[in-house]
């Protein structure tokens, strides 16, 4: 442009007025921009080819070193193939947990940085279209690497020992992973002001939870497996070989299909809407995204408990049933960190959006609100709760159900469980009443605590209320006589109705006084829970109140000075269109 | 076009935002001018719908940005102070996927992006990284960004900051031919000289508070009305030969002259009443004296003046 004026004739920019998102997002028919410019710039980068071919050559010579020391061990080829195979995905497994969540961070963080992100919000992408194209471009970065490693799982196939199927199965369940890692990367990087701050969260977190995967999922899981299917070959990933040898059935079905649909579905589900709900506007409506997953969540885990303890012989569901109320308090206590963020009444945004859209009771009963969130966490609760109780109470009793499900009724489990599962189900569900009314409270102060404060208090308070007691116990033991009667001292502790379960009501002496203490604790607990639920209810509606007054007055006196603008603006309008008197000569 | 009604902005305990009303029409250059910390960034960030105001209403076509952003955000093209770019694409690219992302048809995208591209002038540039562009370069791209979805008003945060004086005024000429086009222009700045020259109507901001708003000419009226001492205009005459002619023939009309250097160089100053009409009134009686006018400059520093006199200087 030249400071004359332009040389050209500029034309119009051709007048292409964007169209509204469709209905369900997403693009049909085309990729999402997101994605293609993420690869595009992701495969210009001129250290790429160097960066895969270095990871191609570490994995390489890991496994040449793991092979190397099998071979010492193993008494066949097709053996040392297997080791072979178990290390390539080890590696593999522990490559996608490091590196996923790092390059899904990088993804968010370095846009935020580079202050790229908000030009993106201000257009028609919505939050939950760039989490998605996020993640699958992280994804396919990612993926790029796997695959070129993959010519490497050649060479235990080559070995023998290892089948087509369990190689596939071995490559799906990295792949898996790798998209559960993707999924946290994105939903810590949504949240992290800094790229430094989300890698830094993005590598420690799954550093830190591989042993506890490794530990449970591989090492327990390899043991639990082993007991149930004892053909089965492998190691610690045992579930390639698995899906190889089980045969297929209704055990296949729940332990193959279902579990871990749940195990790695529902987490990546989670940090897909955990992501979509931090990119969106401060007034967006982050709550029924997230209340929608606890919902799903909750139905999954209970029907899968359910449907575990009338597989399981019938002095194991019970125990099963106790698994799914320990899962359910994990569950609440999640419920309540949420809670513990929610606004005490949805944004004038949202309100706006449900009157145009003309939501239903339920769209809005998962909508933003304290009342809101707290009756749901409640609900979720119970429901789960009494799901899990009664799967395991039908699991552990004879019936028609049981051999419906195939399985003839094996021994049927004593009394005592019964006892001891519906003093864990008290526990759960009262305690979990506690914790909902405790992060109402917090929201409802009158000088409220930030949301990220509130949510590390209702975690830490539930930590506490866990750990105490049991020291307190300890203390009391020392100074009274009988040891069993300073451990009631513990009944306060959610842990206490675990602990009495895995005891079966006997571990401390009386079980009359065990049960007596495990009922009164969770009576306490819930009575403070309801009333901290009913303070927060009666603030909560006053604060609404005062800010639906305050945005009523201050809507009526916008519109009063609207309708006089518009009057002004039509008299002067008027005025203009007069046409001038002819000059006087 | 704008409307901007009892504005309030709080970040937590601190209140950045204080009852900020004004109003800009269809088809106007509004300036937003205020010293660091006034709270333009964050007037502009609520207008742009990237935040929510914690009292008061903001309407942009008539929508409520806190009720319906969405609908507000594919009406305005938003460009930040100092806005990031993708390095790794070319120009071309880097507009074709922000027409994607603004859902402009698939079949139209092209066009679309050539259109922008020959508005403003990067047609060389098509093909260049974006990460190879000069700081003007980059801004030019950002206003092209700004524009694919053919916005009805453009809201601008510093445009021309960190701009040699070449780009800035080829940024300015490009923001006076979007107005011809009929786009509504919302810039702040802190450069007072280029926003008297394309500026419609201004709005001080200091502390928080809008302490004038409107045209130029109304605002410098209603502040000498206000002092009661309506203030002369002042203009640099250049004539050939002696500038003692001009002193002979408008000092008679009531006119202060000051002769500027020396008098066979021909400039001189002159302080008069009135406004334009007054001042071409002048020129003419020096035309038909016969005084051999050869340039005119009238003072360019009326906003310089208002903002001087309307601000304390103080920061928040």
């Amino acid at each position: 442009m030249s400071a004359q004026g332009s040389q050209h004739e500029h034309r119009a920019p051709h007048s292409t007025r964007a169209r509204p998102a469709p209905r369900g997002g997403g693009f049909i028919g085309e990729p999402n921009p997101l994605l293609v410019r993420e690869l595009r710039q992701s495969l210009r980068l001129p250290r790429l080819p160097w960066t895969i071919a270095a990871v191609v050559v570490v994995v390489g010579l890991s496994m040449l070193a793991i092979g190397s020391q099998a071979s010492q061990a193993s008494r066949s080829s097709a053996e040392l193939g297997s080791t072979l195979f178990q290390g390539f995905l080890a590696v593999m497994l522990v490559y996608v947990a490091l590196i996923g969540p790092a390059t899904a961070a990088t993804a968010i963080a370095s846009e935020r940085e580079g202050k790229t992100l908000e030009p993106l919000l201000l257009t028609s992408l919505s939050a939950r279209d760039i989490a998605r194209g996020k993640f699958v471009a992280a994804y396919a970065a990612l993926g790029l690497q796997v695959v070129a490693m993959l010519p490497l799982a050649a060479i235990p196939f080559l070995f023998g020992g290892v089948g087509a199927v369990e190689l596939v199965v071995g490559v799906f369940y990295v792949a898996a992973f790798a998209a559960a890692a993707v999924g946290l990367g994105l939903a810590v990087a949504s949240r992290a002001h800094t790229l430094r701050s989300a890698l830094a969260v993005a590598v420690v977190l799954p550093a830190c939870s591989l042993p506890l995967f490794f530990g449970t999922a591989s090492l327990l899981g390899n043991d639990l497996a082993k007991r149930r299917w004892p053909f089965l070959s492998g190691g610690p990933f045992w579930w390639s070989a698995a899906y190889a040898s089980v045969p297929f059935g209704l055990d296949y079905v729940l332990w193959l299909i279902v579990w871990p649909l749940v195990a790695i579905g529902l987490p990546i589900w989670f940090f897909y809407v955990v992501a979509a709900a931090n990119l969106g506007g401060a007034s967006e409506d982050h709550s029924t995204p997230v209340k929608r997953w606890y919902v799903a969540a909750a139905l999954a885990l209970s029907l899968a408990i359910d449907f575990t303890c009338l597989r399981v012989e019938a002095s194991n569901a019970p125990t099963i049933a106790a698994t799914g109320m320990v899962l359910t308090l994990f569950v609440a206590v999640a419920m309540a960190a949420t809670i513990a963020g929610e606004p005490l009444l949805a944004s004038r945004l949202v309100r706006a959006r449900w009157e145009r859209t003309r939501s239903s009771a339920l769209s809005r009963g998962l909508g933003p609100g304290l009342v809101r969130g707290v009756g749901l966490g409640v609900v979720v609760t119970l429901a789960m709760a009494a799901a899990c109780f009664a799967g395991g109470t039908v699991g552990a009793a004879q019936g028609p159900l049981r051999r419906l499900v195939g399985w003839t009724a094996g021994d049927v489990a004593s009394s005592g469980s019964s006892l001891a599962l519906t003093v864990l189900a008290t526990y759960v569900v009262m305690y979990s009443i506690f914790l909902f009314g405790f992060a109402a409270l917090l929201r409802t102060r009158k000088r409220p605590i930030e949301v990220q404060p509130a949510r590390v208090w209702v975690v830490a308070v539930a930590l506490l209320s866990a750990l105490i007691p049991w020291l307190l116990s300890a203390i009391v033991a020392g100074l009274v006589d009988d040891r069993s009667k300073a451990l009631l001292v513990a009944a306060p502790s959610p842990v206490f109705g675990l602990t009495a379960y895995v005891a079966q009501m006997s571990f401390a002496g009386d079980e009359a006084a065990q049960v007596f203490a495990a009922f009164a604790a969770s009576l306490a607990w819930g009575s403070l829970g309801l009333v901290m639920i009913g303070v927060s209810w009666e603030r909560a509606r006053k604060a609404n109140a005062k800010t639906l007054a305050a945005e009523g007055s201050e809507q009526e006196q916008l519109d009063e000075e609207s309708d006089e603008d518009a009057a002004e603006e039509e008299a002067a309008e008027q005025e203009d269109a007069k046409p001038s008197p002819p000059p006087v000569k | 076009m704008i409307r901007v009604r009892h504005l309030s902005h709080r970040f937590g305990d601190r209140t950045v935002l204080r009852d900020v009303s004004f109003h800009v029409r269809k088809g106007e250059i509004f300036g937003f001018i205020g010293p660091n910390g006034a709270g333009k960034t964050t007037t502009i960030r609520v207008m742009a719908t990237l935040l929510e105001p914690t009292s008061g209403r903001v309407e942009i076509d008539d929508i409520d940005v806190a009720v319906d952003p969405q609908a507000v955000r594919r009406r305005i093209g938003y460009m930040a102070d100092n806005p990031g770019v993708y390095d790794r694409v070319t120009v071309a690219e880097y507009l074709e996927f922000f027409a994607a992302a603004y859902r402009v048809p698939l079949g139209e995208r092209t066009t679309t992006v050539n259109a922008v591209v020959d508005l403003t002038d990067l047609g060389s540039l098509r093909d260049r990284l974006v990460a190879e562009l000069s700081k003007g370069m980059k801004q030019r791209l950002q206003l092209a960004r700004t524009l694919l979805h053919d916005p009805k008003v453009l809201i601008l945060d510093e445009p021309a900051s960190d701009l040699d004086p070449r780009a800035r005024i080829e940024m300015r000429d490009l923001l006076l031919e979007l107005r011809r086009m009929g786009k509504t222009i919302f810039l702040s700045s802190h450069i007072l000289s280029e926003l008297s020259d394309m500026c419609t109507s201004v709005g001080i901001l200091e502390k928080g508070r809008l302490v004038a708003a409107g045209p130029v000419d109304a605002i410098g009226r209603a502040l000498d009305q206000g002092s009661g001492d309506a203030r002369k205009r002042r203009a640099r005459l250049r004539v050939l030969g002696s500038s003692l002619a001009v002193a002979d023939v408008l000092g008679a009309k009531g006119v202060d002259v000051e002769i500027l250097g020396d008098a066979t160089a021909g400039l001189c100053g002159i302080a008069y009443d009135g406004d334009d009409a007054a001042l071409a009134q002048l020129v003419k009686t020096l035309v038909e004296s016969g005084v051999p006018l050869i340039g005119l400059e009238p003072e360019r520093n009326e906003l310089e003046r208002i903002f001087l006199e309307v601000t304390r200087g103080e920061v928040q």
